[in-house]
């Protein structure tokens, strides 16, 4: 007799791979978190203590570098979609030959190291940079922008840049599924373009606007490089904060809230962009398509 | 029943609505469409017929305005279309795959043009019922395009293109993706509503049937020409050449030459592999030259002084058998009532008073 | 089925051999002799020329496993995951917490011949030493970490409280690192140097208060020795508490300066120890290698390469001034205002103040 699989059984392997790979790891974290340090001998002692949370409740600094994660990775997301959307749009409208070409030079910050890329754009925007040299040049100004590096522009510039890509590949591949006939069928009854897109273009790419901006997200306000070498002093940031608890301080209970704190607090907006985005009518009809 | 607020459209233009000159397209060095002239008459249902590439397609978008042309001109309405964008031309389009909104209801999907000007709700809501009557859907406004089959997304589709009240709708190939039996119902319902609606219908289709069902005029394409336009009985019984003869219909072709021709008496005679047939005469066409002899099969029959032929190949199609006898080297068909079999000898009679002789090409 | 089971049985037991070969196999060849030896040190200490004499003298090859950083070595040997390290780079002020947590092996001190030329500074430090007084490590390179500077842009030599000075405001940087960014603001809030690893709250409260307001004056804090060259070369900074490093690499093409603060000068040191569970084999090996770095070539080479300083005289006395002024062994005297960062009792706190600085 064939066996007859449930749905849920076909789900097995995925919880196999799943439940070591994710939920275990955050279990420890939990676990850990309630521990306590000796300092004597450097061991985590197995214990049921509120402290790392008291902490992670009361010192305000914590809420502080979660709520900057937050809005540094939604401030990135959402010019990432600004920015990107445009571009994913105008790359539909290539010819085939130059869309490969397209994606290529779209991936290409990619392709270099992050270090490599950091330090590029201090000699880019640096006091004495290429941008504040033109700027000189030409007359604009006496004295070099100092804003243009080390501080809070300087890191969302790099934010913005460096997950880009991620932003218009999703845009783009959904861009790319609709119906070109659609876009016709919109003008032939009278659409202009600008019509055209809002009414049709703008819904039925929901979903990649979704995938990039949940994803823009996360790598944003997790990134820790690029804030602490071209954000100046503004660099602080969460994940700084844990490797420094975990490393130097060797205080892992505090470092697992304080993990924990900001994981669920980052895959909770994370989640609510989404919710919100995939509510839209045209997120439904791109995905109901293949249930019919 | 959707009607035109200005009441009946202007018949002081003798009649025409479009004219199209000289039109050219080329894609990557190829022809589609080679200097194409055309005059498309008001409230009539024209059809371009003819094989995938042919060009008509090409045609229709150019009306539209999806592609521009690379020479020549169209007018509709007396104005000229050239550098006029798809939304501002009185003219909508039924596509061939729908193209319905997948993200809107019915409802919306009928109302996309009407919200696009801003009308009041009352209005579009009216109108709305209107063109859902028409195509009779009315009961289906709240269903998403993927609830709906294929023949229902085809009415809506329909629907959303006559409830702006263009003055020419354009369908390309809208019933290619159906099943024969509810093309049938729709064929009839297309032109039902044509007519009902008195708006000029230009369809476009591949299926010779079907163009003979619905259209007043039908245009024969290929390789980017037109070769014939004429209603469907003259294009059926005169094809202007072996080209639309072939296309039409199956149709026995035997190439000869005119023996004799006197466009006086209205007949000539060609001389072909079956003998030497007397045909009414073809303008154009004198004694010397080389034309074609077209038979269809309905108008062969077996008889004991025939043509002697030898049975190649026997098809049943339902009522009859479709058979292909061989004869001094060439194939002719013909329909039988039995089932012949392969390799027997067989004589033929062709009526030759319903054979008649086109150009080559 | 009988005979499968059979077969499935014999290939278990042949499996079982197998390993077990392999097992004694490995334990034979560690026997047998000691053919490489891991170092586990920063890559300014240990290029390969370094240690190519001592491999030469003693057929054993010295792989080098460079460290990110003094944390990720803690934490590999404290969970483990370093298991091939057989040579270690503890700091001298970060032994302690090795010691304490139990990951080094003792070491005799009688076995190092060349221990006997170390500057007594060295020699005689406690903090390489357990509470019962036993030595775990042996102090072998150090330097300071003076305030590297432009010579164009300040007039005298900067100190201190030019870090904290609101004439250079954005021409400065401070090291993202809360013991050393702390103890200077305790120096600059007038906390005696040999009480600044000793600060109390309420001396801490004052150091960072004083630490928010240096923050918009600086340009950035620097992470690596290499970003803070970067940051000198560019031209973004042109006076910050350093490392060396941007000195030596810059001092040809633009006019760098080093400063070394009257109020108490940072130095450094770098340790050897072995891990407690080496083998004896390699750990005999691992007392040739210390001698070796105690000895002349690889303090001739360091210093002419590296810049740097062993803590062994046994090359000093050859030296040049010249030669001897970059590496500070000109001044011996310069070793009694030297102050050893070392992590205090209450360091979280320390930490707990950094971040809240760094977070304002």
């Amino acid at each position: 007799m064939a066996p007859v699989f449930h749905r849920a059984q076909l789900a097995l392997p995925v919880a196999l791979i799943l439940i070591p790979g994710c939920v275990l790891p955050l279990v420890v974290l939990l676990v850990f978190s309630v521990f306590e340090v000796d300092l004597d001998t450097f061991t985590l002692v197995p214990a049921f203590s509120g402290q790392s949370w008291r902490q992670i409740f009361t010192n305000p600094v914590f809420a502080f570098l979660i709520g900057k994660a937050v809005v540094s990775g939604a401030g990135t997301a959402v010019l990432a979609a600004c920015v990107g959307y445009p571009i994913a749009v105008s790359m539909t409208r290539l010819p085939v030959l130059w869309k490969g070409v397209g994606s290529i030079v779209l991936l290409t910050p990619l392709y270099t190291g992050e270090i490599v890329r950091i330090y590029a754009w201090r000699i880019v925007l640096g006091s004495e940079g290429l941008v504040n040299a033109a700027l000189e040049w030409i007359g604009l100004i006496d004295e070099p922008l100092k804003f243009l590096l080390f501080s809070p522009f300087t890191t969302h510039l790099v934010l913005l840049y460096n997950n880009l890509p991620f932003m218009v590949l999703a845009i783009w591949i959904s861009a790319e599924l609709i119906d070109k006939r659609l876009i016709e069928a919109a003008r032939d009854l009278g659409a202009r373009p600008i019509d055209a897109f809002f009414k049709v273009i703008l819904p039925l790419t929901t979903p990649g606007l979704a995938v990039g901006i949940f994803t823009v997200f996360a790598l944003a306000a997790g990134d820790m490089m690029t804030p602490s070498l071209l954000g100046g002093t503004s660099g602080a940031t969460p994940m700084a904060m844990i490797d420094n608890l975990f490393g130097t301080a060797f205080d892992w209970p505090l470092a697992s809230a304080l993990s924990l704190s900001l994981l669920v607090v980052l895959f909770a907006f994370a989640t609510g962009f989404v919710t919100v985005l995939l509510r839209f009518e045209g997120a439904r009809a791109v995905f109901q398509r293949g249930t019919r | 029943m959707v009607t035109t607020p200005e009441g009946a459209p202007d018949y002081a233009r003798s009649g025409l609505l479009l004219s199209a000159r000289g039109l050219t397209k080329t894609y990557g060095g190829q022809c589609v469409v080679d200097g194409i002239d055309l005059d498309i008459p008001e409230r009539a249902f024209t059809t371009f017929l003819g094989p995938s590439g042919c060009g008509k397609t090409t045609i229709l978008r150019m009306i539209a305005g999806f592609e521009t042309p690379d020479a020549g001109s169209i007018v509709l309405d007396g104005r000229a279309l050239s550098g006029v964008p798809p939304e501002r031309r009185p003219v909508n389009t039924v596509f061939q795959s729908y193209a319905l909104f997948p993200h809107l209801t019915v409802l919306d999907n009928v109302a996309f043009s009407l919200t696009l000007r801003r009308q009041s709700n009352i209005d579009v809501a009216a109108r709305v019922k209107r063109a859902l009557d028409a195509v009779h859907m009315t009961a289906f406004g709240d269903r998403y395009p993927h609830q709906l089959s294929g023949g229902q997304q085809q009415r809506i589709a329909v629907a959303r293109a006559i409830i702006a009240e263009p003055h020419l709708l354009l369908l390309d190939e809208p019933l290619s993706a159906l099943d024969k039996k509810m093309r049938g119902h729709l064929q009839i319902e297309l032109k039902d509503l044509q007519r009902r609606l008195g708006i000029a219908f230009v369809y476009v289709t591949h299926d010779q049937e079907e163009a003979f069902a619905l259209s007043d005029i039908v245009v024969v394409m290929n390789k980017g020409r037109i070769v014939q336009k004429a209603p469907p009985l003259t294009i059926y019984a005169r094809p202007a050449n072996a080209f639309v003869a072939d296309f039409i219909g199956a149709a026995t072709l035997l190439p000869g030459d005119i023996v004799a021709g006197e466009e006086a008496n209205e007949s000539a005679a060609i001389d072909t592999a079956i003998g030497i047939v007397a045909c009414p005469a073809v303008e154009g066409l004198a004694k010397g030259d080389r034309a074609v002899l077209a038979i269809r099969p309905e108008h062969v029959r077996i008889g004991t002084d025939g043509l002697s032929a030898v049975i190649r190949h026997v098809v049943f199609k339902g009522d009859r058998y479709l058979v292909e006898a061989e004869v001094n080297g060439f194939i002719l068909q013909f329909l039988a009532d039995t089932p012949l079999t392969p390799g027997t000898t067989v004589g033929l009679i062709v009526d030759k008073d319903r054979a008649f002789i086109t150009r080559i090409g | 089925m009988a005979g499968s089971q059979v077969s499935r049985r014999d290939v278990l037991a042949g499996i079982a051999a197998g390993a077990a070969a392999g097992m004694f196999g490995s334990l034979g060849s560690a026997r047998a002799a000691v053919s490489e030896m891991v170092w586990a040190t920063w890559d300014s200490n240990g290029h390969p020329e370094y240690v190519a004499a001592f491999e030469a003298q003693t057929g054993v090859k010295v792989k080098l496993s460079f460290l990110s950083s003094e944390d990720a070595q803690f934490a590999a040997l404290k969970t483990g995951s370093a298991s091939d390290w057989d040579m270690i780079n503890p700091s001298l002020n970060g032994s302690w917490r090795y010691i304490k947590a139990g990951l080094l092996e003792e070491i005799d001190m009688a076995k190092i011949p060349n221990a006997a030329k170390m500057y007594d500074v060295f020699k005689t430090t406690p903090k390489v030493l357990d509470a019962s007084g036993k030595q775990f490590a042996v102090p072998y390179l150090w330097g300071l970490n003076p305030i590297v500077y432009r010579k164009d842009k300040f007039e005298s030599e900067p100190d201190y409280t030019t870090l904290f000075n609101e004439t250079y405001k954005g021409q400065l940087a401070m090291r993202d690192y809360a013991l050393e960014s702390i103890a200077i603001a305790g120096l600059v809030a007038g906390v005696p140097r040999d009480k600044v690893f000793l600060m109390e709250t309420r001396e801490l409260a004052e150091a960072k208060k004083l630490l928010v307001a240096q923050k918009p004056l600086l340009r950035t804090y620097w992470q690596t020795i290499g970003d803070l060259t970067n940051l000198f070369a560019t031209g973004e900074v042109s006076c910050a508490f350093s490392w060396r490093v941007p000195y030596d690499t810059l001092k040809d093409t633009l006019p760098m300066g080093m400063a070394k603060p009257k109020a108490g000068i940072m130095g450094w040191c770098d340790c050897f120890a072995m891990p407690a569970t080496l083998s004896a084999e390699k750990s005999e090996i691992g007392y040739k290698f210390i001698d070796y770095l105690l000895g002349p070539e690889y303090a001739t080479q360091i210093a002419k390469i590296g810049n740097y300083a062993t803590t062994s005289s046994v090359i000093r006395d050859d030296l040049s001034k010249e030669q001897q002024e970059p590496i500070f062994v000109d001044d011996m005297e310069v070793m009694k205002s030297f102050m050893w960062p070392v992590a205090p009792e209450n360091y979280p706190e320390w930490l707990k103040i950094w971040n809240e600085v760094k977070a304002s």
